[in-house]
């Protein structure tokens, strides 16, 4: 850590437990007053010269914000002060199409996590949003050329606006869906849009890193992902957030829709800072034929409530997840998995680990839901937890409800500790206790880090190894 | 309802104690301020509590039927509540333990504890086992009936206790509503086990609350068979706040018609080295409508424990419906729980290989569920129900021309 951070750090009276943890130097840029209200709604859209359609839809979530209240279930959320939110912050700079063209401050914070490298080696695309606004944003040619649509939400909303007016939080989550549905979509701003066109099939992973600097800030993004008939994509987003001592608030949206045949990866890393409420709305619709992977990984943030969920609407349609939380001192992550099942032949399948250490509490909200339509479906759940200590707390909360009798839907959990003789097995072949735990969660955690990109899964690892060095060390 | 009129619910002139008294009012507060039941689970997962009717909002005056149950097997061990609390042994421990046996967290139960009168104590010494179950036969007779039961089980005593509930023959065409509550508190090393049977008519409304405290090395197992009921409720649980101490809890439904079945089950382990095993097992045929929740909780400290949760269902019929929510609150790392459901049909290829060996598909299919069931039906072998509950799943199967 540098001499400044460090500084830093000791000024906020917090430590920084990873690089990551340690704001960047402020990009001066505009940012609205804290506190919600019509005019920061209006802000916001004037800000972005949107279209009246588009203002009309923020003004109507922002009304049922007002009137839903606060989920009564799940995490406490009372120490999220909405009114003390920047819902909207850009930094002093333009979306660039080049590297080279990112101020300095703000391109070395990219650097530190990788992006411009991973691009050049592994991505058919990459683009980078601080605070409110992105700031990068390039696909390669060959897929530009396919017709390949990769962009900022922004942009897409003046370039594309058929294509985001039909889509943009309609059948998918629509405005109504939930009350941070409702403020993601008052004060939405930035995220990827992307449109793979009929049969192309976008062979390396599109990617996008969020990051969130500003203190109390908000970040909003919405990723809209459309898959046409028999395509395929692949995207991966990674977010990260300085760690402040005022809490900030992240409440993204992410919808994909899937046509007949299309496929599409969503893969995740959330590592946001231990002070951030991380309250995200994820949804996938599938047609006929269509296939859903989503791949989860919490670390960070204080609290999150996260259930990605697939709506499976078209006969053969099918939905895999595969979620890793690390849940440590201090923090309660809420996650899980939906998946509705709403047509012949679909298959969904949910897996689930979680790991808990010093306090930490870790809970899976799963719901698998089979309608009457759901002929021959087949759904299946599994969500294993492991506690490192005596302090910590692991919930389950799974729910099945079916409807249909030509079905078949498991759903199987397990909660344990580490096993004394699995330490001892490791410790008499000359490892070290210490040693031993950290291979056995790793190996605990492997099958989600197996299915991710490589670059990611050494992220994940770190990560993990991060988190065990604090609870063993 | 109005204040006077719930006051009228309250028991009276029955000679009660005045800590009683007290206790009853207490309940009677809880249930003038509490919300009418929502019968809400999760998304998507409820009842229409609108369509059930509740026992507290039904005319109040002269409702109680006057049919006292029929106790045969060891009746020396069971009082009514009058007698039990003359006699100062029993009352002393009734006393001990009477904020507890007398609490209610909905407003149901808060009702039934101000309002019900009918409480039978069943009391056993230090060591005792009973020889033969005690049994206990319930007939509807009337449109609401209250009752309660209370097991003290002293330290080392050993008994089983056979309940069943029917509706009188008469009473074919008459909607009825019962509401019990069964309290079991079993001392060190005490076992009790509690198996009940319901067969009431398809009007009736049945809703049971049934608790356990075990203490040191004590153990309860609970069975529970539903049949009938247009909506029934059974809720059991058991707090293991002695070390050592165990649980099981089984229940088994088939649902048919419209029924609405509503099961909950509690395990919630506050001592080290705990046992708990929880099961629920049904078939729904027809537009029958089950929801199956369970919960698993192991307070901090509580190590050693072990949990196993299972629930699985069978849907006979494209309209029936269940929704199964185990869940697991765990709290210290030295445990080992896990639990698991299923939602299935039966197995086309068993079925067609009995079929292949000659037998009609109704027989065929009536093997398959009964071997479904064998489990939990082999969990009642003392109580001389098993042919009972196998003559009344075939029942769905092959009308009997007799009845079970």
């Amino acid at each position: 850590m540098s001499p400044k951070k460090r500084k830093i750090s000791k000024l906020r009276g917090v430590a920084t437990a990873s690089p990551l943890d340690a704001p960047d130097k402020g990009v001066a840029g505009y940012a609205l007053k804290p506190g919600l209200n019509r005019q920061v709604v209006f802000d916001i859209s004037r800000q972005k010269n949107e279209p009246k359609w588009l203002l009309d839809k923020r003004l109507r979530a922002l009304e049922l914000f007002q009137r839903t209240p606060l989920p009564k279930w799940g995490p406490d959320l009372s120490r999220l002060d909405l009114n003390k939110i920047v819902y909207y912050s850009r930094p002093a700079a333009k979306e660039a199409g080049d590297w080279s063209d990112v101020p300095a401050d703000i391109r070395t914070t990219f650097d530190r996590l990788g992006i411009p490298e991973a691009e050049h080696h592994v991505l058919s695309g990459a683009g980078a949003q601080y605070d409110s606004e992105v700031i990068y944003h390039r696909l390669k040619k060959e897929w530009g050329a396919q017709g390949v649509v990769f962009e900022n939400m922004d942009t897409a909303v003046r370039k594309y606006p058929e294509l985001v007016r039909k889509y943009f939080m309609t059948d998918c989550v629509p405005v109504s869906d939930h009350k941070f549905a409702m403020l993601h979509a008052a004060v939405w701003s930035g995220g990827t849009f992307i449109y793979v066109p009929p049969g192309v099939k976008v062979a390396r992973p599109l990617q996008a890193y969020f990051r969130m600097n500003l203190e109390r800030g908000g970040q909003f993004e919405h990723t809209l992902i459309i898959a046409d008939r028999g395509s395929s994509v692949e995207y991966i987003e990674g977010c990260s957030a300085p760690r402040y001592v005022d809490s900030s608030l992240h409440a993204g949206c992410v919808e994909i829709h899937i046509k007949e045949g299309a496929g599409v990866k969503y893969s995740s890393i959330e590592n946001w800072s231990r002070n951030t409420f991380n309250l995200n709305t994820k949804r996938a619709v599938v047609d006929r034929g269509g296939s859903i992977e989503w791949l989860s990984g919490n670390m960070g943030s204080g609290t999150t409530m996260l259930y990605p969920a697939s709506v499976l609407r078209g006969a053969g349609a099918r939905s895999d997840s595969l979620g890793i939380v690390f849940a440590g001192p201090g923090q309660d992550l809420d996650v899980g998995m939906k998946a509705i099942l709403a047509a012949p032949e679909t298959v969904a399948t949910v897996r689930s680990r979680s790991i808990c250490r010093g306090g930490g509490l870790a809970t899976f909200r799963g719901l698998v839901r089979v309608t009457r339509a759901a002929k021959e479906a087949k759904a299946s759940v599994n969500c294993d937890s492991l506690i490192l200590d005596a302090s910590s707390t692991v919930n389950t909360h799974p729910t099945l409800r079916v409807d249909s009798d030509a079905v078949d839907v498991v759903h199987e959990a397990t909660v344990g500790r580490i096993g004394e003789e699995e330490i001892f097995y490791l410790t008499s072949r000359g490892l070290t206790p210490d040693q031993a735990k950290k291979m056995i969660v790793n190996g605990f955690a492997d099958p989600v880090i197996k299915r991710l990109p490589l670059e990611y899964a050494v992220e994940l690892n770190k990560l993990l190894e991060l988190e065990m060095e604090k609870a063993v060390g | 309802m109005r204040p006077n009129q719930a006051e009228k619910s309250i028991v009276r002139g029955v000679n009660e104690p005045a800590w009683l008294s007290i206790l009853r009012r207490r309940a009677q507060k809880r249930y003038l301020a509490a919300e009418n039941p929502g019968l809400k689970y999760g998304l998507g997962v409820s009842f229409d509590a609108a369509a059930v009717a509740w026992p507290f909002e039904m005319r109040t005056d002269g409702h109680d039927e006057a049919v006292e149950p029929v106790i045969s097997g060891d009746r020396g061990l069971v009082f009514t509540l009058t007698e039990a609390l003359k006699d100062k042994m029993i009352a002393a421990g009734l006393r001990k333990r009477a904020e507890r046996l007398f609490s209610a967290d909905d407003k149901l139960y808060a009702w039934h504890a101000a309002a019900c009168g009918r409480t039978l104590v069943v009391y056993l010494p230090k060591g005792y086992r009973t020889v033969r179950p005690i049994r206990i036969d319930h007939t509807l007779t009337g449109s609401l009936r209250l009752d309660k039961l209370i097991v003290l089980a002293e330290a080392g005593s050993e008994a089983t206790m056979v309940e069943r509930l029917l509706s009188a023959p008469e009473q074919k065409n008459n909607s009825s509503c019962r509401v019990a509550a069964v309290d079991v508190l079993a001392d060190g090393g005490a076992s009790v086990n509690f198996i009940s049977i319901q067969t009431v008519n398809e009007k009736a409304t049945i809703f049971s609350r049934r608790r356990a405290w075990a203490g040191r090395d004590a153990e309860v197992r609970w069975v529970s068979c539903g049949f009938g009921g247009t909506f029934s409720s059974v809720s059991t649980s058991t707090v293991l706040e002695g070390a050592g101490a165990r649980t099981d809890i089984k229940d088994l439904f088939f649902g048919h018609d419209r029924q609405r079945i509503d099961l909950y089950q509690e395990a919630r382990h506050l001592a080290p080295a705990g046992h708990s095993e929880l099961a629920c097992r049904g078939a729904l045929t027809d537009e029958a409508k089950a929801i199956c929740r369970g919960l698993i909780h192991i307070g901090r400290g509580a190590g050693r424990c072990q949990g196993r949760q299972k629930a699985d269902t069978l849907l006979l019929n494209d309209a029936a419906e269940v929704a199964t929510m185990p869940s697991l609150q765990i709290n210290d790392d030295d445990v080992k729980c896990g639990h698991a459901s299923a939602v299935g049909r039966l197995d086309k290829e068993k079925l067609f290989y009995l079929m292949s060996r000659g037998l009609d598909p109704a027989t065929a299919t009536r093997q398959l569920v009964e071997g479904y069931f064998s489990p939990i039906i082999g969990e009642m072998k003392e109580s001389g129900l098993e042919e009972m509950v196998s003559c009344l799943i075939g029942q769905h199967f092959q009308p009997a021309a007799d009845a079970c």
